[in-house]
């Protein structure tokens, strides 16, 4: 035997050379990497997100310091989760195939989905796999089969919005399966059009300005704008907050009253210290019945407005006053009954609101809930009782929590996007429409359902839906495993998938339960354009590319450029442009469309200074021209006025959705509601409040700034924890008969007993691929109900919810929603 | 290359054969040679020269996949789990990973890592889209300075990786990884290094 000293003396050299492969460091030449082994440069660049616009400095190849835009004044601290974004611990770095499905293909064992059993493969061979399964899909099943998944939250920037990438690179191949509505507004977008003409929900409100001016009596119902504007759909401005810190002022000063009416003190009403009106969980309809028979019992209503801007109030009275079916008045004492608040307080509230002039701003909460169609549509009922909407400060409005609605328009265009259409003439390489009697379009929310329940028909906004058991889903820059209900249902519905394409550059839940995951890059490597102000369209922002595309990431205009190449429609799919001649040519377009009233730079000059910023809009009143001639400017319902009944929803005949707004028990409810002897809390699932939806969840900057022992914080009351034997900072177990979380109890007294709340978006991290295995992060969804809200918009129903809580006893399992093994076995 | 070769060369070969593996998967053909026998004179030599448990370790793991029915692509498998996936379920292969309580990319020793790669001259392959402070590329650069007879630099880089690699190694044991190949290699790679810098290299001063 050698000493260990000699070994190497006697190492054979070409045995070893056999097993080498050429070295992967070079002299510096072509061949070598230049941007990230070279020196790099060290400069600041602009760029823009939902969570604001950035200046961001870049040295040696790296992203180093992010600054908020100058013109930012109420920055979120968000950014600072960018870097942790870019560089997280998440990243998918290769295109990845599941280790059975590349051995089988769709013939895989979906059971093991979500195990972790990958393998890394080359682009060529991931797109040629992809490719192969939009043919074998198109060829032996159709189109039915093919589901895209609806896109949801993107990366920010016109050009690379990735759901259009996907939806113009996969419909020239073939026609699909596509979803209609979404998880954030599914119930009001479908209710209001028939009530007050148009979707509301994503619609300009009322100018703070005037709100401010105006309004002596501001009404947030379950609306928490200091939270939830803190991001936009396009690049934020933050520019909402200035009215907010203004309206904090006028509260100080008691020039105008603001009510938050929640079951939880929230981050708004905490910082304009304003009052609070507690209502019990999911009785809003109740409390706002109970505040309309008071305002017709004591004649506070305005029956002039009813008459000549409604239609349907006597078909609604009957069952407001209790002379109809139910033989019950929906009285401030019948109210009170239900919704936790005193009866003497309902009519005291009821006639604050009929007093002065009264702005209700809801949030959109409580129509994520069963019958979420309901509290909507009584909300506009009361504001027309109330006889101010179009009124300066007047009136309701469903989205000043939203991407600075409420922040005036300044007029000018903004740049288009890239085409998510096929260009004009062109057709689908398959062209077969045939969906074998399956419907075309289902209600996103009612995706599972499709595979679990394939063929069954159900009734959607007066329509019958015909759900198709798919075979194939597509997602990308799209967390299904995120924002859908009911986790362990879902898992057993994914097994019916034969395969599944995730296109992301983080390896979120819809990642790890997929077949075949290819790494776009984030949007911080790449170039592009964006609307700056959603709806204030404040300016137009440069995204100027910070770094190259991480590992082996591409752009999804790259990604879906390479499918599209494999049945020879690259070119057409690209319009044989590159990145930069895109943005040249969508800046240029909207640089002409505004030529006369809003002159823009040239497009060089532009990208160079990275911004280009419009004058401010004028203060407007929403409903306004409808109040001014309501015949010129009728309303888009079926009437043309405001609906209290509706005939057309009525005609439909759903038992869960009748011609007027009602009050339903739900199927669980908290404080006396069913179910809440075995789980007494309710489980709210709002927007989470330092992240967008499951973005950022995976920037470990942010999460250690909110995580409790590695867990998403479970908010409880002080008196529920007690009760429990629960302190702030211990691991708690969550759960219901749906499954159970295991989370970290953030005890705050901003909770009322029997309210409990987990925030959407946390990351879903089972111990493994089993139905029914235990979160280990604190995914509310694992809890929540897979229910459509009615029969009208088939919505998700989060929020009606109960749950359980306990001290978590033994030891905890480790979090796998970040990676981290499913189980360590000793070797 | 004969077997008079210099040791400064014996052991330039010896890390280019770790890196070659720490860089990409086996392909069938590479895989192939290993079953045919094509590492076992490297084998025994390293058995005979003390590190006989480690190579057991490794020729129970060729057993393994002798009777795996798809060797190629269950090694494949593993060598995802072990090093390709998310950071944390992985024995994440860069040195940034294992400075301060996190892993994270691009820290400062995969800065450091370029600014010697650049006062080197040298720069990475375009076709390994990697982090420069990648294991296979740390490899590749003991590889150089060995050929260049740079042995101070050598030791010294040696001495730094040893301050990451046995918490990698660690990593390494508790993957998903379902064969025992990638765990055994890492510990034969964390027990060369550390006999090169006990006794075959000059003392390093880090």
């Amino acid at each position: 035997m050698h000493s260990r000293r000699e070994f190497l003396k006697c190492l054979s050299l070409t045995s070893v050379a056999a097993l080498v492969s050429p070295s992967l460091l070079l002299p510096r030449t072509s061949e070598a990497q230049a941007s990230s082994t070279a020196q790099g440069t060290d400069a600041w660049r602009i760029s823009g997100s939902h969570w604001g616009a950035i200046r961001a400095r870049v040295a040696g190849g790296k992203i180093v310091e992010v600054k908020p835009f100058e013109y930012d004044k109420y920055p979120t601290e968000m950014i600072q989760g960018i870097i942790g974004l870019v560089y997280s611990s998440s990243r998918i770095r290769y295109p990845m195939v599941r280790l059975d499905w590349l051995k089988k293909r769709h013939l895989s064992d979906t059971s093991q989905r979500g195990d972790n059993r990958f393998v890394r493969v080359t682009w060529d061979q991931a797109l040629d796999m992809f490719y192969e399964e939009l043919e074998r899909v198109q060829r032996d099943h159709g189109p039915w089969a093919m589901h895209t998944g609806l896109v949801g939250w993107r990366q920010t920037g016109q050009f690379h919005s990735c759901g259009n990438h996907m939806l113009r690179a996969v419909n020239m191949h073939g026609h699909t399966l596509s979803t209609a509505g979404d998880y954030s507004t599914g119930a009001g977008q479908v209710i209001l059009p028939y009530v007050l003409g148009s979707t509301e929900v994503y619609s300009q409100g009322t100018s703070w300005e005037i709100i401010l001016k105006e309004t002596q009596t501001l009404v947030f119902w379950g609306s928490d704008p200091i939270k939830n504007l803190q991001v936009g759909w396009n690049c934020e401005t933050h520019e909402a907050y200035a009215y907010l810190e203004q309206l904090k002022h006028k509260v100080a000063k008691k020039e105008i009253r603001v009510i938050s009416i929640d079951p939880v003190s929230s981050k708004t009403q905490n910082y304009l210290n304003c009052e609070k009106q507690y209502v019990n969980p999911l009785t809003d309809v109740a409390l706002m019945l109970g505040l309309a028979h008071t305002l017709y019992s004591e004649k506070l209503h305005d029956q002039k407005f009813l008459d000549n801007y409604t239609l349907g109030f006597e078909k609604f009275l009957p069952y407001l006053l209790g002379t109809g079916a139910d033989k019950t008045p929906k009285s401030a004492e019948w109210a009170a009954r239900i919704t936790g608040i005193d009866a003497k307080r309902i009519k005291e509230l009821a006639r604050l609101l009929a007093k002065g002039r009264t702005q209700l701003i809801f949030g959109w909460a409580m129509q994520r809930q069963q019958h979420g169609e309901q509290p909507f549509w009584m909300g506009a009922v009361l504001a027309a009782m109330l006889g101010q909407i179009g009124l300066p400060g007047g009136g309701i409005s469903y989205a000043h929590h939203y991407s600075s609605i409420g922040v005036p328009s300044s007029g000018a265009a903004m740049p288009g996007a890239f085409p998510l259409n096929l260009d004009p003439g062109k057709k689908p390489k398959y062209q077969s429409v045939d969906y074998r009697g399956y419907s075309q379009t289902i209600p996103c929310a009612r995706a599972i359902d499709a595979l679990l329940e394939p063929g069954k028909v159900i009734d959607y906004n007066g329509q019958k839906v015909k759900l198709p058991p798919y075979k194939m889903a597509i997602y990308c820059g799209c967390n299904q495993w995120h924002r859908q209900q009911d986790k362990n249902r879902m898992k057993q519905a994914f097994r019916q998938l034969e395969t599944v394409v995730a296109v992301d550059f983080t390896w979120t839940a819809t990642c790890r339960f997929a077949d075949i995951v290819l790494p776009a890059c984030t949007q911080f490597e790449r170039n592009d354009i964006d609307a700056y102000g959603s709806y204030s369209g404040r300016g137009v922002i440069a995204m100027q590319k910070l770094v190259d595309p991480l590992f082996n990431s591409k752009t999804d205009f790259e990604i879906f450029k390479g499918l599209t190449r494999r049945f020879g429609r690259d070119k057409e799919y690209s319009r044989g442009m590159d990145e930069m001649q895109w943005l040249e040519f969508l800046y240029e377009n909207c640089r002409k469309e505004n030529s006369k009233k809003f002159p823009m730079p040239p497009f060089r000059e532009f990208w160079k200074k990275g911004y280009v910023l419009f004058p401010a809009g004028k203060p407007w009143v929403r409903h306004a021209d409808f109040r001014a001639d309501a015949e010129l400017n009728a309303l888009g319902t079926p009437s043309g006025f405001i609906e209290i009944f509706s005939r057309k929803i009525a005609n439909f005949n759903y038992p869960d959705c009748p011609g007027h707004p009602v009050w339903m028990e739900k199927s669980e409810r908290s404080h006396g509601g069913p179910k809440s002897q075995r789980y007494p809390l309710w489980l709210q699932s709002a927007h989470p409040d330092k992240r967008l939806h499951s973005q950022l969840c995976d920037s470990e900057i942010l999460r250690a700034s909110y995580a409790i022992q590695g867990r998403e914080p479970l908010f409880m009351s002080p008196q529920d924890a007690r009760q429990r034997g629960i302190r702030h900072g211990d691991l708690v177990r969550v759960f219901n008969d749906r499954g159970q979380v295991i989370a970290g109890a953030h005890v705050s007294a901003d909770y009322p007993p029997g309210v409990v709340r987990l925030q959407e978006g946390a990351w879903y991290a089972p111990t493994g691929p089993k139905v029914g295995a235990l979160d280990t992060y604190g995914d509310p969804n694992v809890l929540t109900q897979d229910i459509g809200s009615s029969r009208l918009a088939q919505a998700v129903s989060p929020n009606t919810c109960v749950v359980q809580v306990e001290k978590f006893r033994g030891t905890a399992p480790a979090v796998t929603a970040f990676g981290g093994p499913q189980e360590v076995l000793p070797r | 290359m004969t077997e008079t070769a210099s040791s400064t060369d014996q052991r330039a070969a010896l890390y280019a054969w770790f890196a070659t593996l720490y860089a990409r998967e086996l392909s069938t053909k590479q895989l192939q040679a290993w079953l045919d026998g094509a590492a076992e004179p490297l084998l025994s030599t390293l058995e005979e020269a003390g590190f006989a448990t480690e190579i057991q370790d490794m020729r129970r793991a060729l057993d393994s996949l002798r009777v795996s029915s798809a060797a190629q692509l269950d090694l494949a498998a593993d060598f995802t789990s072990s090093f390709l996936l998310d950071l944390h379920s992985c024995a994440a292969p860069y040195a940034s990973c294992y400075q301060g309580d996190s892993p994270q990319l691009f820290g400062p020793a995969e800065k450091a890592m370029r600014h010697q790669l650049n006062a080197l001259g040298l720069g990475v392959d375009s076709q390994f889209a990697e982090a420069a402070d990648h294991l296979a590329l740390q490899l590749e650069l003991l590889s150089w300075l060995a050929t260049a007879r740079r042995e101070s630099e050598e030791a010294t880089h040696i001495a730094s990786m040893l301050q990451w690699l046995p918490r990698f190694v660690s990593k390494a044991q508790h993957t998903p990884a379902q064969l025992p190949f990638y765990p055994a290699l890492s510990r034969l790679l964390l027990q060369v290094l550390q006999e090169l810098a006990a006794e075959e290299l000059p003392h390093a001063d880090v």
